[in-house]
């Protein structure tokens, strides 16, 4: 098969980097493309493949793959995203993260869709792949530095200011579960702890830098289908608000959803003074510098803050989206306006998850409200609500594995098992994963959630349901969408399974083609749906698909990670329900204070996910006959061998 | 990646007329057009035969660009000019 002849849009080429003995190989793509699309759907066939069931996340046996979409590098809208698989620490199964990419571009014209990182180097290294020349570099001198200063200290030793990293902090060093790979200074592939796979591998840093052509196979064609898909982004009511705010701007509709943490879930609103005090709009027009685009985005919701006033005076950052805002301030209940950015900063710096910070520390501070930990097990540290200076603290402690910090290292499910007391109802995570979405009052936003083959995340399946605002014209064309009747009703059970399939296979084809979610329906239905990506991959690669195919892959895909996460877990249908908590107590305040969780129709609900499937009410596992249609015989054999085919 | 495609039908960042560079010590980012060939890069036309120049097309911040475009090309014809006389 030779290499690139005749492939468009694709770079044509698989790298394989084996740090244990030094040595790199290449692949072609094609020996992929056509069955599993691009970047995480090539990585979840390369990982089922090679993984042993028996190999642990630490281990070198473990392989790390970094891929570019198949648009990436094109004028596609939204084209910005790669992503970064593995077998994760926090679920032990499927660890799968995309993130806004310079790096992924490089990658392409440098001729690799996705290098595959395989053993472990004795010694620190980073990755040095300059177009088609690769060099295992030393990195003895970078370990334990920030990935604030591996990027500087990169760029001068290479010479090149323009370079772009990927790069751990002292968090994936130290095998904290939850730490991730920071792109530059502010993008991070988070969830899943592939940074601490990155760091069982003594892998510091990936510098990558192309200066080679991605071709199109039609290309007047496709840049017509651009031209025309991007004007659906000029009629779109939400892209200004997104624009200006990022998904900081929705603070005012997550308030009322019911839709954000506050006190770990305790409560789902902000207080109404918390909510006014920390009004994240008004600390963007306060302090915003500059936005930040990355190529191919067609929104560009990304904007650099310097920090004027206050506790954090000084301090120049990326701006945090609505993630942090939800996962580390209310979650926590600090209510210092520029603490998100502060805490998201540092996070960033010690190359630690957002979320697997808040998820522990949320715990963490709840146990001790309700005197189930004291200062014997903090290290003498207060966790008061709304404690930023020990927020901050626990965020450093838990990136150097220091003290209570290495409980937290562990994530809020395993530090509860460690201190046991009956602690593990307080940490709220899926499948060992913790939680940021407010699963009660969101109905789809919930089952996407539930159900993730990656742990909870709201963008592998989810919907957003729960959308105030939504006029007669977008509840009209989010039924022809989904195929139900009741798309704006986040509190009725019904529908929401086809919902969330429909959302799993697009969140699928964005996360291999490379598309930003936020370009597509996933953020607004007047936004690139479907049958948009399949015109585009269609123009630009040549291969005449339809949307009926496409979907088909995602599926497969989707099935693939079922069935990696059956064969490296114990889990089945109690995995994929909400936590305890989501369960168990109504919503305690705010506008839809009284609601709760009715579990025989949630039960009904999930009943119907698994038919949707073809998976098996009563396990979660998959029926014979469904990979069987979908081509994936060898993976049902796989299964039936243990016990885990229906 | 517009332009590029502009010069060669593909996506080639690293010819493309038009260089944005990340501000080494401050957030923003430096936009240059390049007047004359430089190494691979190719010197900007202002897309004369075009209706509206592929960078403006593709930008979303056109109306920052399309001001610079527009500098960029009235400098360039004063020292045509100058030239000439």
């Amino acid at each position: 098969m030779k290499e690139t002849e005749n492939l468009y849009s694709y770079a044509g080429r698989i790298l394989r980097i084996n740090l244990s003995n030094r040595e790199w190989t290449t692949e072609p793509t094609l020996k992929y493309a056509k069955e599993w699309l691009g970047a995480s759907g090539i990585a979840i066939k390369i990982l089922y493949d090679e993984l042993k069931a028996w190999a642990t996340p630490y281990e070198p046996a473990n392989k790390l793959i970094l891929g570019a979409g198949a648009l990436i590098g094109t004028t596609a809208p939204g084209a910005s995203k790669s992503n970064i698989s593995t077998l994760g620490p926090l679920t032990g199964g499927w660890a799968s993260s995309c993130s806004d990419s310079y790096v992924g571009g490089q990658l392409k014209y440098a001729g690799y869709d996705s290098i595959v990182i395989e053993g472990k180097a004795h010694t620190p290294v980073y990755l040095w792949i300059n177009n088609r020349v690769v060099e295992i570099r030393d990195a003895t001198h970078l370990w334990g530095k920030t990935t604030w200063e591996t990027l500087e200290l990169i760029r001068n030793e290479l010479g090149d200011p323009s370079l772009h990293t990927l790069s751990i902090g002292p968090a994936g060093e130290n095998l904290v579960r939850g730490a991730c790979i920071i792109q530059d200074r502010g993008r991070a592939f988070g969830r899943g702890g592939t940074g601490a796979v990155m760091g069982s591998k003594n892998l510091k840093a990936i510098v990558v830098k192309g200066t080679g052509a991605i071709r199109v196979a039609k290309p007047q064609r496709f840049m017509e289908t651009v031209s025309k898909t991007l004007e659906m982004f000029k009629k779109a009511k939400t892209i200004e608000r997104l624009r200006k705010y990022g998904t900081l701007g929705d603070l005012h509709i997550k308030q009322k959803i019911c839709g954000i943490s506050y006190k770990n879930f305790q409560e789902c609103v902000l207080p109404d003074e918390m909510a006014k005090a920390i009004d994240p709009c008004k600390t963007i027009d306060k302090y915003e510098v500059s936005r930040q685009n990355f190529p191919g985005c067609a929104i560009g919701c990304g904007r650099h803050l310097h920090i004027t006033e206050g506790p954090y005076a000084g301090l120049t950052t990326e701006c945090n989206q609505m993630e942090v805002m939800g996962t580390l301030q209310g979650r926590l209940a600090i209510t210092e306006p520029t603490f998100m950015m502060k805490a998201n900063a540092l996070c960033n710096q010690l190359g630690l998850d957002v979320d697997a910070a808040g998820g522990s520390i949320g715990w963490a501070m709840e146990c001790y409200q309700r005197k189930i930990i004291n200062e014997r097990d903090t290290d003498g540290l207060k966790l008061k609500w709304g404690d930023a200076d020990v927020a901050l603290e626990l965020i450093r402690k838990m990136s150097f594995r220091e003290g209570f910090g290495n409980i937290l290292a562990e994530g809020c499910a395993k530090a509860a098992d460690m201190i046991g007391r009956d602690s593990s109802y307080f940490a709220m995570h899926i499948k060992g994963q913790e939680l940021y979405e407010a699963c009660r009052g969101a109905l789809g936003w919930c089952l996407g959630t539930t159900t993730s083959t990656r742990g909870p995340a709201h963008t592998t399946g989810t919907v957003m349901d729960a959308r105030p605002g939504w006029d007669a014209a977008d509840v009209k064309k989010a039924r022809m969408i989904f195929g139900v009747d009741n798309p704006n009703k986040p509190l009725e059970y019904e529908g929401k399974a086809k919902m969330v399939a429909y959302m799993e296979v697009l969140h699928r084809v964005n996360n291999c083609l490379g598309i930003c979610h936020m370009n597509t329906i996933h953020w607004d239905v007047g936004l690139l749906d479907l049958p948009h990506l399949t015109k585009l991959y269609s123009a630009a690669t040549g291969w005449e698909i339809s949307v009926k195919d496409i979907e088909r892959m995602a599926i497969k895909q989707i099935n693939l990670e079922k069935a990696f996460n059956l064969r490296h877990t114990s889990f089945d249908r109690k995995d994929d329900l909400p936590t305890l908590r989501d369960m168990c107590e109504p919503i305690p305040t705010g506008p839809l204070a009284g609601w709760k969780m009715d579990m025989d129709k949630f039960d009904k609900m999930l009943d119907e996910y698994y038919d949707l499937h073809g998976w098996d009410r009563k396990t979660s596992f998959p029926l014979r006959k469904t990979l069987v249609d979908l081509d994936l015989q060898s993976i049902a054999k796989d299964l039936e061998k243990i016990g885990k085919l229906r | 990646m517009a332009c590029s495609f502009r010069h060669r039908e593909e996506f080639i960042p690293a010819i493309s007329s038009i260089e944005i560079l990340d501000k080494k010590n401050e957030p923003g980012y430096l936009v240059s057009l390049l007047e004359k060939k430089r190494g691979e890069r190719i010197a900007c036309d202002g897309c004369k035969d075009l209706e509206r120049p592929l960078c403006l097309q593709y930008c979303q911040k056109d109306k920052d660009l399309e001001k610079i475009l527009k500098e960029f090309l009235a400098t360039v014809e004063v020292k045509k000019n100058k030239r000439y006389k």
